[in-house]
């Protein structure tokens, strides 16, 4: 029990930060994740922009959350158009200026005006749920672009770059353990749960009636239960267990696969394209700083200094 | 850029400061979590839940539909969905969850309450219609495989306009 204790503690995201805050490899790293994080937003900022999208997206219903309080008090006409300008400049500053928290403060209020303004029609938005979370994290990254950084900087740097990946993982760790209680309570019931063997046919052809969308291999899943059963019970225990990977870097690399994976197999199911969180997944998890092994001097460095 | 600070004490202060740090991030999540689990009907922005597909949905459900049957005076070859003729010239274009919600508060009490009608009155572009208020019995499985339901019945019939 004692060397698996040792093993879990050396593998751990906390002694990865110790070790490899010894050394200029994972902060640099992640240094260059910054302008391409920003950069996707750029795009989207600018896609959004050109193509007059935003004009387009609206409700019967009207209900803008607390970050758009001002829409209350201009036409209804302009907010889209104030967001768009806004979101576009904003991410534009934060792609050049990421290493000032200025940059990085505008970058956030950007996409938070933006995705405030995309959840204001009665729906939840919730592809940019995560690239808000992030943009607010990386506000918080110390200052060490331009002088020599301590080590409890690089710490600081590369626990940011955690609390990213750690949203990431949350969010498939909550609806992994929402769909274990949701399957405790039909079993209960009685009811057809995650367990059961129509359970992925069954969700597959109520999302084609209540949800717009329908998956190319949904057809050849109704004649094989089973395809469907295996489906939704891999995909709810990769969520589930991402609890676990959140704390261990190592498994970040092939978590990145496995949420892929669960991507794909959502789309050929039920016809739901998250498409976004890809752009988190290769930076944040399989391209993570907290990903990379330690050099031997940097571990040895540490534990001299932690005086053990 | 090798690290600058030699002295242990400082460096005891600057660990401070990041075990702070770790805390604030670890409070943070540890709220997030609190309010996704207590808040899973309606989060406050921009908390959300992430409790997606949590239950299997049942094999045998009913649910409304709404038809119509002629606009404008001209009645229609057949009834007419109007979650299928969304987009199309006589129903605005609104995502099916919102068609969905609209339909279902509106069948509550049988369609009697006017506040809910105008609901469906809302989607309907033409100033004048006849529509009515179907109950659908179905398996979801043996309705996408051949379309099949289980049973139907007309609940009662509205006029617009």
């Amino acid at each position: 029990m004692k060397k698996i204790g040792a093993a879990l503690r050396r593998w751990s995201v906390f002694h990865a930060i110790d070790a490899l805050a010894q050394g200029e490899e994972a902060v640099d790293k992640g240094k260059l994740i910054m302008p391409f994080f920003y950069g996707f937003v750029l795009y989207q900022a600018m896609n959004i922009f050109f193509s007059s999208r935003l004009l387009g997206f609206a409700g019967p219903v009207f209900d803008p959350p607390l970050p758009l309080f001002w829409a209350r008090f201009v036409p209804f006409s302009d907010v889209p158009t104030i967001i768009a300008v806004f979101f576009m400049v904003s991410s534009l500053i934060a792609v050049f200026l990421c290493r000032y928290r200025t940059g990085r403060i505008l970058g956030f209020l950007g996409i938070l005006q933006y995705h405030a303004y995309i959840s204001s029609f009665g729906t939840r938005d919730h592809g940019w749920t995560l690239f808000t979370a992030i943009s607010f994290f990386l506000i918080f990254l110390p200052s060490i672009w331009n002088r020599p950084s301590t080590v409890t900087e690089r710490k600081m740097f590369l626990a940011v770059f955690w609390a990213s990946a750690a949203s990431i993982f949350l969010s498939y760790a909550l609806a992994g353990t929402g769909k274990l209680i949701g399957a405790y309570h039909q079993i209960l019931a009685g009811q057809p749960s995650i367990f059961s063997l129509s359970a992925g046919a069954l969700h597959i052809a109520d999302w084609q009636f209540h949800g717009d969308g329908a998956g190319l291999l949904g057809p050849i899943i109704m004649d094989h239960l089973w395809l469907g059963w295996l489906g939704s019970i891999a995909v709810t225990f990769a969520q589930f267990f991402s609890w676990v990977a959140a704390f261990f870097p190592r498994l970040y690399r092939p978590w990145a696969l496995f949420i892929v994976l669960i991507h794909l197999t959502i789309y050929l199911g039920m016809g739901i394209a998250s498409i976004e969180i890809m752009l988190l997944i290769v930076p944040f998890l399989a391209e993570s700083p907290l990903g990379l092994r330690p050099k031997p001097h940097h571990a040895l460095a540490h534990h001299s200094e932690s005086g053990k | 850029m090798t690290d600058t600070t030699h002295d242990h004490a400082n460096r005891g202060r600057q660990d401070w400061k990041y075990r702070i740090f770790l805390g604030v991030l670890g409070s943070f999540f540890i709220l997030y979590i609190l309010i996704a689990f207590t808040h899973r009907a309606r989060e406050p922005y921009f908390f959300f839940s992430w409790f997606v597909f949590s239950n299997v949905p049942s094999p045998h459900q009913v649910e409304h539909d709404v038809r119509l049957l002629s606009v404008d005076g001209k009645a229609l070859p057949a009834p007419l969905s109007i979650r299928d003729a969304r987009g199309a010239e006589t129903v605005k274009g609104v995502y099916l969850s919102e068609y969905y919600r609209r339909t279902e508060v509106f069948a509550r009490e049988n369609g009697a309450i006017p506040e809910n009608k105008r609901l469906i009155d809302e989607l309907i572009v033409a100033p004048k219609a006849t529509y009515e208020l179907v109950e659908v019995k179905f398996n979801p499985i043996d309705r996408y495989r051949t379309g099949a339901i289980e049973g139907e019945r007309v609940i009662s019939t509205f006029i617009k306009g």
